[in-house]
């Protein structure tokens, strides 16, 4: 009787170990924060910040090889730089330019906060990288369009926490200005983040999603990315569990082991939100899985026109709903 | 499933009485394993320890806990009922019964929710290279391959499993 005991603890333990659904208690009014979001603010966004990418010089790159896939010599965010800073200065923010490091690949960080009102030194971070290679309509400018168009609409609303929106700046170069912003000692503030790499491009044929590293995804590219690590666990299944219960987008959430620095997830990674993960930060990276999708990464053919606003609009609006509740939006 | 679990579990605890047939022996090996579903992915190289316990002449069972490292810090726990041939030269064959358990890297529900821990896959191993001895056994490269929820499957090499009776 004894050796049956033992024996059964295997099925016992499968059983008692099935997880429970996340909370996601006060989503009605996140929701409403995501209603705020204008669909026709975006691709306005994304076709001026492509033309002046077009007039832009490049960023000096010396110390950087040029491969097929990384073209470093024609990255631009000069012009970029300049016109996210009056973006954000029109809709009423203070913004302010951190430049950090020197020469000429100085990184040039755009910040504007909304302050929160009961917890104002906690601070979530919601951030995008501004710097591009040549037109660079999903990488990345699909994601600071939906940077300043949240940043709009939460400013209809109050927050317990502060919302700091950041462009960083030479996520290209190695995540340079992200990583100089951090290791300077901004970021001593930040509780969580939400950073966005490539939301726009959407495929709705079969086949048109790649597996990342052996994980297996859907095989339609029509979803948004959803990643966290241990840390950001609760985070990924709270903004999933909102988008796709309220209809505001369709995602698909992972979560990677432990800090997310191993070997297979290291595809996971390659984003401003890294130094974040190996801080124990937790931050959620948000991505339609660029080259793993998006036939046009790092080409000169990342262009507007590819770009499927109604899929932009949806992350958008998922993405404002998340930060409203990460904020802990007030009634 | 839970079947062969329990009775290699019965096998390994009727140490206590065992006869004459009962042969145990204590084994370590090197292993690799890649488990991937709709899920859950785990993989990883590493090391572990079991038991082995021969019964009989062709009977052979063996459970074994194994730590796997490539995607975060894994363990599997494996636990195998098959056959082998007489002789020297004793290849065999498993069917096995795995879970794994720590980390991994998880897909997770439209809801929200993560997968079950731990995860588990039913297979076949085959160890074509096994020698025994006097005083224990070698085995190189035993592959093994399984099937999991899911449309989960699981591949697993032994490079070097060995044991020695006393």
């Amino acid at each position: 009787m004894k050796l049956l005991h033992i024996g059964a603890i295997v099925p016992f333990f499968i059983l008692c170990c099935s997880p429970s659904a996340p909370d996601i208690n006060g989503a009605g009014v996140a929701v409403e924060v995501a209603d705020d979001v204008v669909t026709a603010n975006l691709m306005p966004w994304i076709e001026k910040l492509a033309a002046v990418r077009m007039m832009d010089t490049h960023v000096n790159c010396e110390g950087f090889k040029e491969e097929e896939l990384f073209p470093a010599c024609d990255l631009n965010r000069d012009a970029a730089v300049k016109l996210v800073t009056e973006a954000f200065t029109s809709m009423g923010f203070k913004a302010d330019t951190i430049a950090l490091g020197e020469g000429p690949q100085t990184a040039y960080n755009i910040t504007a906060e909304y302050p929160g009102t009961t917890r104002p030194d906690e601070v979530l971070l919601v951030a995008s990288h501004l710097d591009a290679y040549y037109t660079g309509a999903d990488d990345n400018s699909s994601a600071v369009a939906a940077t300043l168009e949240t940043a709009r609409a939460v400013r209809k609303h109050s927050f317990a926490r502060t919302i700091r929106f950041m462009a960083f700046d030479l996520e290209e170069f190695g995540c340079l200005g992200s990583t100089r912003y951090f290791e300077a000692g901004h970021g001593h503030d930040v509780v969580a983040a939400i950073v966005m790499d490539m939301i726009g491009y959407a495929s709705y044929k079969s086949n048109s999603q790649k597996s990342i590293m052996g994980i297996k995804l859907p095989d339609k590219g029509d979803f948004l990315l959803v990643i966290g690590n241990e840390a950001s666990a609760t985070m990924t299944q709270r903004m999933v569990a909102m988008g796709n219960t309220f209809d505001l987008a369709k995602l698909v959430g992972i979560i990677a082991p432990g800090d997310g620095g191993y070997f297979l997830s290291m595809a996971f990674m390659r984003s401003d939100h890294g130094l974040l993960w190996y801080n124990g930060i937790p931050a959620l990276f948000l991505t339609d899985t660029a080259n793993f999708r998006n036939p046009n990464y790092h080409k000169t053919t990342d262009i507007p026109a590819t770009l499927d606003p109604d899929f932009l609009a949806s992350n958008t609006r998922a993405l404002a709903a998340a930060v409203a509740i990460f904020a802990e939006v007030q009634k | 499933m839970i079947r062969i679990s329990t009775l290699a579990l019965v096998l390994s605890c009727a140490m206590v009485n065992a006869g004459p047939q009962l042969r145990v022996t204590p084994v370590m090996h090197q292993t690799a394993a890649y488990y991937s579903s709709s899920c859950v992915t785990v993989a990883g190289m590493g090391f572990g320890g079991g038991v082995q316990m021969v019964y009989g002449k062709n009977l052979v069972a063996q459970t074994d806990a194994n730590i796997l490292w490539a995607n975060g810090n894994a363990f599997s726990t494996r636990f195998a009922l098959g056959v082998h041939r007489e002789g020297c030269w004793q290849p065999a064959v498993f069917g096995t019964f795995d879970l794994l358990w720590g980390q991994r890297t998880e897909v997770l529900t439209a809801a929200g929710r993560r997968p079950a821990t731990p995860v588990w896959a039913i297979g076949m191993r085959a160890t074509p290279l096994r020698f025994n001895g006097s005083y224990g056994y070698a085995s190189a490269l035993e592959l093994g391959y399984g099937i999991a929820p899911d449309q989960g499957m699981m591949l697993e090499v032994t490079i070097l499993s060995g044991g020695i009776r006393w």
